[in-house]
């Protein structure tokens, strides 16, 4: 089930357009730049994020199966990429084992973590209503078919319970077979009445007019100080970040050896941007907590 | 503000031998509050759907509906969609968004409206209504209540001229219903929305209503105020006048003498004149059969962390009896039939249910159904218990004939009306030969002529032995055809005893006919008693004299 | 701001936007980012495929009765692979896509199957899988749109092998393949090999259960969704 939003996180509470393009930059960047500076820097703050959005032990649960993940991953770039000069040994087969797809396989497995914790987060904070919100923007009739099919979830989960009880009492299922097939009755018996109750959905939705042209789509956002704010913040940060990685500061070459780009001012500068921008989130919420602290006092 | 009217419109759907409205003609004048009704199948449904063009049938079609006067074709569909406002029978189906502010929304953001103007008028219906403390939720999760008071707001908040309401409250426990009526008389009285409102459970409705139509057989029969309608019913001698509510029953069956009275207040008042004296014809209970069906003691909760649903409750059934339970909503009745089948298992207590065999009817009977005639239904159920084919085909017919099928088994279930739908999932049921059947809120949506023969069709099975335990809102129902009742609370049976007692001794949980006639005769559950008891008072007047109580 | 949501002027926009945007990208991808430039390409290659669809379904404004009956299909996958949340490879999905795309044609299909990959992630979780699940269920339910087309009743042994084979020998792979994209800088045949065949178990599980519930449930399916749409008019021109 989807959870919903922690109240008091303030960057939950930003507009969906925001949360939307703070995911894609980060995402983005994790997902391309295979450089161990902001690989680390991504990494750190996902969990960070993580953490404070959901629980410690929440972000634990997650790294439990990371974990393994990332030891797949080392394991499979070593065993089949053999380029690099730096041969540690040789398998049974012939094959070079190298320090350089070594090295690789580790930042993939460190990018592979990362982005699996800004998903977990992500999986928070853009809810289904902030990304129809998003959608309805770009494709408001895939918005609201969206829409009305998470309506019709549940829906349908309890008309699948319902069908099987009804059923069991005309003919309790025995044996393996038999099961398969009462599911597979209580599967078409439940289409049969959703499309027959969708056909009063539809009515309903002519009755109100849908249909007419000019439809517009609203939203229970507003873009006011705080997204100013934070868009102020946000948008020279991934600027700096972004030209940091066209001149080549993110560069990360493996083969035939390793090559990471040493940070001079516009490279440092660009990790530093990195870093602030990925802890945005953390960042906005100790203002407000301390905003409030502030208030409080005050009382 | 808006008036609408019909003019000499006759319909007929395709396919079909008679038409479904002849000659209607009709007009709602502004700012009026109409009731239409008529047994189901009247043509009810359709001239409420001819109402709006999006909504109008396919079918053969002559005479005029207008909209101020004019042909309500010339109306474009977004002056329509946004004049003319809509809820249906169910509340659950008309939802189409997720959300309950996007659902108040929905109907603005298809006319076009701009992000103020959206935001001020569903925070107004929100307001009005009182939705504001479930803004946030998702649809699904609300209560049937909720549900259909959200599709009102969501039509309202487009700010229609007419609102048109098809059996709105017909899938609502009494409460809810009440409810959401008040919601719409307060939209007529305080903001001078034309309402037509079609109905089966007058009790509440036709006292609201400025003036009441009925039809039967697609013709109009009665158009006035509720007491000239009921008048016009009582000359025709129209077999509809049965479904009207208890006071006014009463009234008709008294003369109709003086103003019709709507309510059981009204109704006493006319009691208070005749005097109805004596005990009711009190029926001896009948021997009790023997015991099918035992609980005992029995403690039950959905889950370890969650409260007790059922706290030691003690319920025997016997042979040949129909039991009703009545109860609030969230009591646990549906809990107790769910125990009872065997679907759940009690945690402490015990369920002593010999060799006896439980069928249970979903409340949705097309949950029962995966075939594509009745009568593949019918043999799939047979072929089920793996019989004999002669005794798979007695069974089939025995079961068809008892329901009154016959005449259906080749239609598609799906195609069948909700009465209908119920009486071949519970024929299906009765393939087993089940020893108790349960139903879980029979009547619901039913209008009066379904319960009747609902109520025969289960006498007559009880008649050779069947138990039928039920939970019903349907007070008047089970106070007809149960032979014991008893009311759910707090996890327990409370007053569990015959029928007659039971309503009798209770002061909310009982009909309409007792609360009137309760100071005269507290015997006394049916309309009939009541109507009895008064004609030999009336004819017996000066014998006895003693004022009650 | 609510928007206007009848103009064209949204289509061109976003047709412009992709036709700008992903050169672009891919230019910057093989300047900068050298080692992922396979990712990259993937990437942009699901994106690409996935616009057009989403557009042309845009611009049709579909009407009230398409959208509900997509939406129960949709929900309906949803649910299904919720119910069998146990078993995570034994799942109703892509037999779900495949009776849609067989009843209604390739653009629901389509729609259907990326809707449902996209929507069941809200409950499983999106990741980095999200975009190839939905391209791989789109694609399956258009396929399945442009085999079975109205002129030829689906017969249940064709529905299955077509299931089968779609579900083991492309959308199992083409998941696999992502994996490998994404974890690997250079794509050798071996890499790829070796993913799939640590696939192979999953995809065949997966492709079984998609058969097993196609022959059981894909007719009577079928049928129901015929009767409807003759009863109701739904989904016809």
């Amino acid at each position: 089930m989807y959870k919903t939003p922690p109240r008091n996180d303030a960057f939950c509470a930003l507009h969906s357009a925001l949360s939307f393009a703070f995911y894609v930059v980060v995402l983005a960047v994790t997902m391309l730049v295979l450089h161990p500076a902001y690989l680390a820097i991504s990494l750190c703050s996902a969990a960070a994020y993580l953490a404070a959005l959901d629980t410690p032990r929440g972000l634990l649960r997650r790294l439990r199966w990371v974990l393994p993940l990332m030891v797949i991953t080392v394991f499979f770039n070593a065993m089949f990429s053999h380029r690099g000069m730096t041969v540690l040994f040789y398998l049974r087969n012939g094959n070079a084992v190298t320090l350089e797809s070594i090295v690789f396989g580790l930042l993939a497995s460190v990018m592979l973590a990362a982005t699996v914790l800004w998903f977990a987060s992500l999986h928070i904070v853009l809810t289904s209503e902030k990304l129809m919100a998003v959608t309805g923007r770009l494709a408001p009739a895939l918005s609201l078919l969206l829409s009305m099919a998470l309506r019709f979830v549940p829906r349908i989960s309890r008309q699948i319970k319902r069908t099987a009880q009804a059923q069991r009492a005309l003919y309790p299922p025995a044996g393996l077979s038999d099961r398969l097939r009462f599911g597979v009755r209580v599967l078409s018996v439940t289409v049969s009445v959703a499309l027959e109750n969708a056909v009063v959905t539809a009515d309903s939705m002519r009755s109100r007019g849908y249909g007419l042209p000019g439809r517009t789509a609203f939203r229970r956002e507003r873009w006011g100080a705080r997204e100013r704010g934070f868009a102020a913040l946000f948008v020279p940060l991934a600027a700096v970040v972004l030209a940091g990685l066209l001149a080549g500061r993110a560069a990360a070459n493996f083969y035939p050896s390793l090559d990471f780009a040493a940070p001079d001012a516009l490279g440092a500068a660009s990790r530093a941007a990195f870093t602030l921008l990925c802890n945005l989130p953390l960042l906005l919420n100790r203002k407000e907590a301390l905003t409030w602290r502030r208030l409080r006092s005050n009382i | 503000m808006a008036s609408v009217a019909f003019e000499h419109l006759t319909f007929t759907y395709p396919l079909a031998e008679t038409s479904a409205l002849r000659d209607v003609s009709l007009t709602v004048r502004e700012g009026e509050f109409l009731l239409l009704c008529g047994v189901s199948g009247c043509g009810k449904t359709t001239l409420l759907r001819h109402l709006k063009t999006a909504l109008t049938p396919h079918g053969a079609r002559q005479g005029r509906v207008l909209l101020d006067g004019e042909a309500l074709d010339t109306w474009d569909e977004r002056a329509q969609a946004q004049r003319i406002g809509f809820v249906l029978q169910q509340p659950e189906d008309q939802i189409v968004t997720d959300k309950v502010w996007h659902e108040l929304a929905f109907g603005l953001e298809n006319l076009g409206a701009d992000e103020r103007t959206i935001q001020l008028r569903v925070g107004e219906m929100a307001s009005f209504f009182g939705i504001q403390t479930w803004f946030d939720r998702e649809t699904d999760t609300l209560s049937g209540g909720q549900k259909q008071l959200l599709n009102l707001a969501a039509v309202m908040a487009m700010h229609p001229d007419v609102l048109v309401l098809d059996e709105p409250t017909g899938q609502l426990d009494p409460i809810a219903a009440a409810e959401f009526l008040r919601a719409v008389q307060r939209l007529n009285r305080e903001l001078g929305v034309t309402v037509v409102l079609s109905e089966h459970r007058l009790e509440d409705a036709l006292a609201m209503a400025d003036r009441a139509a009925v039809l039967e057989d697609g013709r109009l029969v009665a158009l006035g105020t509720p007491e000239e309608a009921a008048r016009a019913l009582l000359a025709q001698a129209s077999p509809f006048f049965a479904a009207m509510p208890a006071p006014v029953r009463l009234w008709g069956a008294l003369g109709a003498e003086g103003p019709c009275p709507l309510d059981v207040r009204a109704g006493r008042a006319l009691l208070r004149r005749v005097h109805p004296a004596g005990r009711s014809p009190s029926v001896e209970p009948d021997p009790e059969g023997a015991p099918l069906l035992t609980l005992r003691e029995v403690w039950f909760r959905y889950e370890r962390s969650a409260p007790d649903v059922l706290r030691g409750l003690d319920l025997t059934v016997h042979t040949g009896e129909i039991f009703a339970i009545v109860g609030g909503n969230g009591s646990g009745k549906s809990t107790v039939l769910a125990v009872l089948s065997g679907l759940q298992r009690p945690y402490r207590g015990k369920v002593q249910r010999g060799s006896a065999t439980v069928a249970a009817l979903a409340q949705d009977p097309r949950a029962m159904f995966w075939r594509d005639t009745v009568r593949a239904e019918l043999e799939d159920a047979a072929r089920a218990l793996h019989l004999s084919s002669p005794e798979a085909d007695a069974r089939i017919a025995d079961a068809a004939e008892s329901m009154a099928l016959t005449a259906l088994l080749e239609r598609n279930p799906f195609d069948l009306s909700g009465g209908e739908q119920q009486r071949a999932a519970l024929a299906k049921l009765l393939i087993r030969r089940p020893d108790v059947l349960l139903l879980d809120e029979p009547t619901k949506g039913m209008d009066a002529a379904f319960r009747a023969s609902l109520g025969a069709l289960l006498q007559a099975l009880c008649a050779r032995g069947t138990a039928v335990v039920l939970v019903s809102h349907d007070i008047a129902f089970c106070a007809r055809f149960a032979r014991r009742a008893a009311l759910l609370f707090d996890g327990r049976l409370l007053a569990e005893g015959p029928a007659r007692a039971f309503f009798a001794g209770n002061h909310f949980y009982t009909t309409a006919a007792n609360r009137m006639a309760r100071p005269w005769l507290p015997d006394a559950i049916l309309c009939e008693e009541v109507i009895d008891a008064c004609r030999s008072a009336q004819t017996g007047a000066g014998e006895r004299s003693s004022p009650p109580r | 701001m609510p928007e206007r949501t009848d103009g064209r002027g949204r289509t061109l926009f976003s047709a412009a936007l992709s036709c700008v945007l992903i050169p672009a990208l891919l230019l910057l991808g093989s300047l900068v980012w050298d080692n992922r430039r396979y990712y990259l390409v993937s990437l942009l290659v699901i994106v690409l495929s996935l616009l057009p669809m989403l557009l042309r379904f845009e611009r049709r404004k579909p009407q009230a009765r398409e959208l509900v009956v997509l939406a129960v299909l949709t929900a309906l996958g949803v649910a299904g692979r919720a119910a069998f949340e146990f078993a995570p490879a034994f799942k109703p999905v892509a037999a779900i896509v495949i009776v849609a795309g067989a009843a209604f044609g390739c653009e629901a299909g389509f729609l259907v199957g990326a809707a449902t990959a996209f929507l069941s992630n809200f409950f499983f979780g999106q990741g980095p899988w999200t975009p190839w699940q939905m391209f791989g269920f789109g694609l399956v339910g258009f396929l399945a749109g442009l085999l079975f087309s109205r002129r030829f009743a689906p017969k249940r042994l064709a529905l299955c092998a077509f299931g089968g084979l779609v579900v083991f020998a492309l959308y199992g792979p083409l998941l696999d393949t992502a994996t490998v994209l994404m974890v690997s800088a250079d794509i050798t045949r071996e890499a790829i090999l070796a993913a799939l065949a640590t696939g192979v178990a999953f995809n065949a599980v997966h492709a079984g259960a998609t058969v097993v519930f196609l022959a059981l449930a894909g007719e009577p399916l079928l049928r129901k969704l015929d009767r409807v749409k003759v009863k109701y008019g739904l989904l016809e021109p």
